[in-house]
């Protein structure tokens, strides 16, 4: 497992797709949902980070279908991009954690400080 | 699915502006994946209540197409870019401004170009054009080779003075820094990886030693100007080289 840093877009496709199989277009609207609208991808910088993530293993296709006349491709989170998405997971909680605790220490400051 | 049936149930021109905007994405790409982004763009347009492209949409599929089909960088891999890309810019400079001499013929001229480090600026600018084309490691090697060269071309410069008996046109000391700095900066960012491998380093070191001991032998004395801003030069690039073997490369994000 890589130990990267995942872009904000490659984390909530990767998150998009934890769910299960889904397609372009549905992508992008959950991408846009799940992040309050701050990652808005355009269809084709979609397909460049579903290619990046699939040369990474990470997502893997899972068909197509014809709806309405339209191809609709599916992808699908592959074990490796569920590590992946964990492993993200993990570090962020980390983070969040550290920067809770110095915020308590701020809210409450040592008996030191509050002497001086 | 029939190439054009995505026209015929959207029964739009939309569709037809939308294959004609994905040609900027190569042939073998198309024939994989254009049916499924066509679907995609019309499932957005449709949403949207449009029937024409976005300025957006138009500038995204101009910019990943050709991506695509040059394989041109990504936007984390375009900084580490920048050194070649000022290599590239001084060189073109260098060569049709500065050294650029149809008419004269000296030692040390080489064809229409009035010193020999006319060989640097070709070889940054090799390095720039495969670093665009992401052979990193190609860069790399391009970048030292003229890091090297344009420092050996110092050195013959500085040991044969304009007024010795062997005169030789080259470059001034404060060319031969700026060139042999950059192209080893950019040597060291156009890799992938390790931002320097311990052989690039041994060749650096071996590119210093030789610098100072070419010095000891030439009549200029290690401390005349000249010399002792090459060698600041080197001793710079080197120690620049070992911080950055050193240092671990920030994790590329994905």
């Amino acid at each position: 497992m890589s130990s990267s840093e995942l872009r904000e877009s490659s984390f909530w496709i990767l998150t998009a797709l934890a769910a299960g199989r889904n397609h372009g277009y549905a992508l992008l609207q959950e991408t846009r949902d799940l992040s309050s609208g701050r990652v808005d991808l355009k269809v084709p910088t979609l397909y460049a980070s579903l290619d990046r993530l699939r040369d990474q293993q990470l997502v893997a296709l899972d068909g197509d279908e014809v709806i309405d006349g339209r191809l609709r491709r599916y992808f699908r989170l592959t074990d490796e991009g569920a590590s992946r998405l964990s492993a993200e997971i993990e570090r962020m909680e980390a983070n969040a954690r550290g920067a809770r605790a110095r915020l308590k220490l701020r809210a409450n400051p040592a008996p030191m400080a509050a002497m001086a | 699915m029939n190439g054009e049936s995505a026209e015929r149930a959207d029964g739009s021109e939309l569709a037809s502006e939308y294959r004609r905007l994905l040609r900027w994405y190569p042939r073998a790409w198309r024939t994989e994946n254009e049916e499924a982004m066509l679907g995609a763009l019309l499932d957005q347009a449709e949403s949207d209540g449009r029937n024409v492209p976005t300025a957006a949409e138009r500038s995204a599929i101009a910019r990943e197409g050709l991506r695509e089909r040059f394989g041109l960088p990504h936007r984390g891999q375009r900084l580490r870019l920048l050194p070649l890309a000022a290599g590239f810019l001084l060189s073109v400079f260098y060569a049709l401004l500065i050294i650029w001499a149809p008419n004269t013929s000296y030692p040390g001229s080489v064809g229409p170009f009035a010193n020999p480090s006319i060989l640097t600026c070709v070889l940054l600018v090799a390095a720039f054009l495969a670093a665009l084309l992401v052979r990193g490691k190609a860069a790399s090697v391009l970048a030292l080779a003229a890091a090297v060269a344009e420092i050996v071309i110092g050195i013959v410069t500085a040991m044969h003075p304009p007024f010795s008996a062997h005169p030789w046109e080259g470059p001034g000391s404060s060319a031969v820094v700026l060139f042999a700095g950059i192209a080893i900066l950019g040597a060291v960012l156009s890799r992938q990886g390790r931002m320097l491998t311990a052989g690039t380093l041994l060749v650096l070191a071996a590119v210093a030693a030789t610098l100072v001991v070419s010095f000891t032998q030439a009549e200029l004395g290690l401390f005349s100007p000249v010399s002792i801003a090459l060698t600041l030069g080197i001793a710079v690039a080197v120690t620049l080289a070992i911080i950055l073997l050193v240092v671990r490369r920030r994790p590329r994000r994905v």
